[in-house]
């Protein structure tokens, strides 16, 4: 009664003022028509009268009656004012032009330049495309989730891999969708590459706290990425060629200002270069993957508009033509934005998400298919109501059908039986009611709650265990069959959000943000790494959803400016119904998925540091992490706290670019973290003829790999060119430019004539066989060279 | 099919290394203190039945692993009835039956070791083997004319036959080549089998590996108990772990030998009951 009170006495108080009228429309490109997110229209005069653009470029705010000059802009846009009689309510649209800007004015940033010390956002990061496609990249390939990993408090798990890990999360606690479709295998070739082509990425921004009430699903983090629109005003071309792969995005006008239509597709050639291998088991192999992006887009009025946008990607690799291993994602995104009113805003969103992978084994007399997928079937409803100028009301719901297919194996006329794993269907649904309220020039806040519900539904079988006994095959009392559509179990519960910004002055501000998170899907995988294979499994019967709840504090302060930018962050975080395999448990092919795991509980804190400059020749920033994950299961490491792998204590990211002329740039980057926690054998002993490490298996993960620390550099230069329409330019990078043999793995095993790549039939007879510690280091220095051009 | 991960695995960690590099690095490990390790097969076969007992060893350790040689082995019946005991030979540092003889198909059996005064004991059943009616090879030429897929050259070898027990039953088939054991890690991994996704009958059934001209091929067909296959396979997933992010923190193999005395304390290592069917055959040029 007290909070409803409360709130109400917020809106009264708005109430109160003089009538007002509303202006309101969209921020776009001139060049190319695409809407500007985040793109600012205030009243010039009084600055604080004004809002930011949301994801679809829409703005809406009051000004009471009378003569006004509006400014629009956006950073690397050159400000637009208008001048306007308010009379009545008006809809007007900014058209911004690219700014020429000066050597010293280079701007790499994608929000307003005092939106760190101003918005109540926290544990939030926008990170411009360009910037993205600045960093040298392993083979050149620009990478989107790897330029995250630079960030405070998003870590990887090894050299090269694009999981993420976010504030002490594990991977497949992160969200990622795109054009708001999520993603479920974000990464090719077993993680190396994330599946994003930047070409056709417009916007990348990533929650790892104080996370909005409209994202749920998922514990740790939300990657939100969306993809161009297309330019609709004239045709475009661009592309690049690569040392391991080439791309090409063509953006069509279909009706100019109102439709375009957006393709881009990427492949790699690493299979052409298999062919030269001299190891004639590597040169008969198929390695390779592509994506393929499209969006259309079609503008009916200012009231409304759809897009349809979709993603395909798939790797393939085969050995022979014994064994071919293939997989990938398929993305599909209907939005219809409608304006009601020019304050009341509906995004409506029909989305569907596809990830299978499949097998074929050749071999004579037991070869078979096996084939594995998951689908999600989405409806969303979006409004974002712009209430008054102190506050903005975001509600929607959404639900999502699951289906979970984990495998299917058919004989290929062998010896190997048909055998199929009982599939999984739930529904998982959530509305949500969020507000971001000014309540005065220094107190901001966006407060709000979703509701989430997860309903298991049938055809279904469950196990029933006898009470008191470990859920085991032999202590099965019964099994309890359910019919289709039958709710099988039923989980739900509310998820506040709350985020406070106290503005000091225009240059300081402290932040401070809670929010409970509900997942109810997670991957059954005891390994560090994503594998394709690894198995999605739904909260069910026995397998309760994750909670997470997650508080941050944090400093923030701008400089010079806002050419200069520092924050420093203090987060908590607790799970409840973490799950992790008990020792020596497989899920791949279990039908009694609860007989593999234990549950238990996470916590992880830390401190985040970031100093970031954002405009001049100079640009670029410099984070530490100084964080503790750790883990709590029952059934592992004698039911004491352990560490997570990839726990890393300090983490710290130097990203630097810098502008020599206008055609000549460098950019580099130097990380350092520590050593992954790893567990070390204690002892030996022979077993069947085979040398083995023994364990102690009452701890895990105390010994510590060799910190991790690695330079990259590269070098763009803009070629010259004939037609003005055609810009070119060529990238020159290097990996690990000092050739740091940081481990990708650790092994325990024998080596023969003290030599781990010993080959006996090529390298002579074995004189000396003994027990060694087997270091891979993955990519030495690596040089390569991208040639990239645009059409436009 | 756990294999196949392991396959998809090798080979892009093969494509991998082209771009790797690998060295021998010192690290220092903790030592713990000498756990017993017990490796036992006794099988249907009349012959003199073996179990070895020695204790593990510091892990950079060159030297073999010293036999643990104060232990008292009894063979019993499920009854508890003692029926064979077992005494340590210095000779090849075995625990050995004094007279050879033959476990009985379809009967339970109980290993009992009492060593640093603790009581362990493992439990077996010895079950019926499958039967193996035909066992024949095909060169690589035969099976490409046959539209097969083929990795390499020589021969291969297939077996026909049946299953004998209900439910899902499990093999470890040793494939000797001229008298030498096939032991290497893949072949190891390529020796524990499970009939989970197969019928009662088998065709053309392949057995790993390839053969050359002349070789004299030795089969050994043992069942395992259920717990013993699971022993194999988290064995083998430890075997196969290199440490990586791609690979679960490494555990111990869950032994089928508990501790009465400390069961906290358990042994490393196994017993295996086992019936065996032995099966030869010489790879001859065909005319």
């Amino acid at each position: 009664m007290k909070i409803r009170a409360t709130i109400f006495l917020f809106f009264l108080v708005s109430q109160l003022n003089a009538q007002k009228y509303t202006i309101s429309g969209y921020v776009k490109e001139a060049g190319s028509g695409e809407v500007l997110i985040g793109a600012t229209v205030v009243d010039k005069n009084q600055p604080g009268n004004g809002m930011a653009t949301n994801i679809y470029g829409y703005y809406s705010f009051e000004l009471p009656k009378g003569e006004y000059t509006l400014k629009a802009s956006y950073i690397g846009y050159a400000t637009k004012e208008v001048s306007v009689n308010l009379t009545e309510n008006i809809s007007l649209n900014f058209n911004l032009e690219e700014e020429a800007s000066s050597l010293e004015e280079v701007i790499v940033s994608a929000t307003r330049s005092d939106e760190n010390v101003s918005s109540v956002k926290m544990s939030t990061e926008k990170l411009q495309i360009e910037r993205i496609k600045s960093i040298p990249a392993l083979f050149g390939e620009v990478d989107i989730v790897k330029s995250l990993q630079l960030l405070p408090g998003v870590s990887t798990s090894g050299e090269g891999t694009s999981g993420m890990f976010v504030r002490g999360g594990s991977s497949d606690q992160n969200l990622i969708l795109l054009d708001e479709a999520t993603v479920y295998n974000a990464s090719h070739l077993l993680g190396f590459f994330s599946v994003f082509n930047p070409d056709a990425v417009k916007n990348v921004e990533i929650y790892k706290g104080g996370i909005p009430a409209k994202y749920g699903g998922r514990i740790s983090s939300i990657l939100d990425i969306q993809m161009r629109e297309g330019n609709n005003q004239e045709f475009e071309a661009s592309g690049g060629i690569g040392s391991i792969s080439s791309r090409l995005t063509t953006e069509i006008p279909i009706v100019k200002d109102k439709s375009s239509l957006l393709l881009s597709g990427r492949r790699t050639y690493a299979d052409v270069f298999l062919t030269f291998a001299k190891d004639e088991n590597i040169r008969n192999n198929t390695l390779y993957f592509y994506d393929l992006n499209t969006k259309f887009n079609y503008r009916f009025s200012d009231k409304d508009k759809i897009f349809v946008s979709g993603y395909f990607g798939r790797d393939n690799l085969g050995f022979q033509d014994l064994f071919g291993f293939d997989w990938g994602n398929s993305t599909f995104s209907t939005r219809w934005n409608h304006l009601f009113n020019d304050k009341l805003f509906l995004n409506t969103t029909l989305l569907y998400s596809n990830f299978d992978y499949g097998f074929d084994v050749n071999t004579a007399g037991s070869g078979f298919n096996w084939d594995s997928g998951l689908q999600e079937y989405n409806l969303k409803m979006d409004f974002d109501y712009f209430l008054n100028n102190n506050n903005t009301l975001f509600f929607g719901a959404n639900a999502i059908y699951h289906v979970f297919a984990p495998a299917k194996i058919t004989s290929q006329e062998s010896n190997i039986q048909d055998f199929n794993l009982q599939n999984d269907f739930a529904i998982e649904t959530a509305v949500y009611v969020s507000n971001q309220h000014t309540i005065s020039d220094k107190l901001s806040m966006e407060y709000g709650v979703r509701y989430s519900s997860f309903a298991k539904v049938g055809p279904d079988s469950v196990s029933v265990y006898a009470d008191g006994e470990r859920k085991r095959p032999e202590n099965e009392i019964q099994t309890d069959v359910y019919e289709s559509g039958e709710i099988v179990k039923y989980y739900g519960g509310f998820e506040p959000r709350l985020g406070i910004r106290y503005l000091i002055n225009s240059k300081n501000s402290l932040k401070a943000s809670y929010n409970r998170m509900r997942q109810y899907l997670q991957v059954a995988t005891n390994a560090t790494a994503g594998f394709p294979t690894d198995r999605w499994i739904p909260a069910d019967f026995h397998i309760k959803p994750v909670i997470g709840d997650q508080v941050a504090l944090g400093y923030f302060r701008n400089l010079k400016n806002n050419a200069w930018e520092i924050s420093v962050e203090g987060y908590y975080k607790w799970l409840q119904n973490v799950v992790d395999f008990l020792p020596g448990e497989d899920v791949l092919l279990n039908d009694r998925i609860e007989t593999a795991v234990a549950d238990g509980i996470a916590w992880s804190y830390g401190g985040e540091f970031m100093l970031r400059r954002n405009i001049g020749k100079t640009t670029g920033w410099l984070s530490y992490t100084l964080s503790r994950t750790q883990r709590q299961i029952e059934g592992v490491a004698s039911s004491e706290p352990y560490l997570a792998r990839y726990d890393k204590p300090h983490d710290i990211a130097i990203v630097v670019s810098h502008k020599f002329s206008e055609r000549l740039s460098f950019s580099g980057n130097w990380v350092y973290a520590t050593g992954a926690a790893v567990t070390f054998p204690q002892g030996r002993y022979t077993i069947n003829g085979q040398n083995i490490a023994y364990y102690d298996d009452s701890k895990r993960n105390t010994s510590r790999m060799p910190d991790f620390h690695r330079m990259d550099l590269g070098l763009t230069y803009e070629l010259s060119s004939r037609w003005k329409r055609y810009n070119h330019e060529i990238t020159l990078s290097f990996y690990n430019v000092y050739n740091r043999k940081n481990p990708f793995s650790i092994e325990f095993r024998q080596v023969n004539n003290n030599d781990p790549t010993f080959n006996e039939s090529e390298d002579g007879p074995i004189t000396s066989t003994r027990p060694a510690a087997v270091k891979t280091a993955l990519f030495g220095i690596i040089p390569s060279l991208t040639y990239n051009f645009s059409f436009n | 099919m756990k294999a196949n991960k392991y396959k998809i695995l090798s080979l892009f960690l093969a494509v991998l290394l082209s771009w790797s590099c690998q060295e021998i690095i010192d690290l220092d490990l903790t030592q713990s203190d000498p756990k017993l390790v017990i490796e036992g097969k006794l099988t249907n076969e009349r012959i003199i039945q073996k179990i070895k007992i020695s204790e593990s060893i510091n892990y950079y350790d060159t030297s073999g692993l010293a036999p643990f040689t104060e232990a008292e082995v009894s063979l019993l019946d499920s009854n508890f009835n003692l029926l064979k005991s077992f005494n340590y030979n210095p000779e090849d540092s075995n625990y050995q039956s004094n007279t050879p003889f033959g476990l009985g198909v379809g009967q339970n059996y109980i290993l009992q070791i009492e060593a640093k005064e603790e009581v362990l004991e493992a439990k077996g059943i010895v079950l019926e083997n499958a039967t193996l009616d035909s066992l024949y090879y095909l060169s690589a030429e035969e099976l490409q004319a046959l539209g097969q897929p083929v990795f390499g050259e020589g021969y291969f070898m297939f077996v026909n036959g049946n299953l004998n027990n209900e439910g899902i039953e499990y093999f470890k088939l040793d494939v000797s080549v001229n008298d030498t054991l096939r032991n290497s890690r893949s072949d190891f991994s390529n020796s524990i089998l499970t009939s989970e996704f197969f019928g009662k009958e088998f065709q053309a059934l392949p057995v790993p590996g390839s053969f050359e001209e002349g070789d004299t091929v030795d089969l050994e067909l043992y069942t395992l108990n259920e717990d013993l296959y699971q022993y194999y396979v988290e064995f083998i997933n430890l075997l196969f772990n290199d440490g990586g992010v791609f690979s679960p923190p490494p555990v111990n193999p869950d032994t089928n030998i508990k501790n009465l005395t400390n069961p906290e304390n358990e042994p490393l290592g196994f017993i295996q009951f086992s019936s065996i069917q032995k099966r030869s055959i010489i790879i001859e040029k065909e005319d």
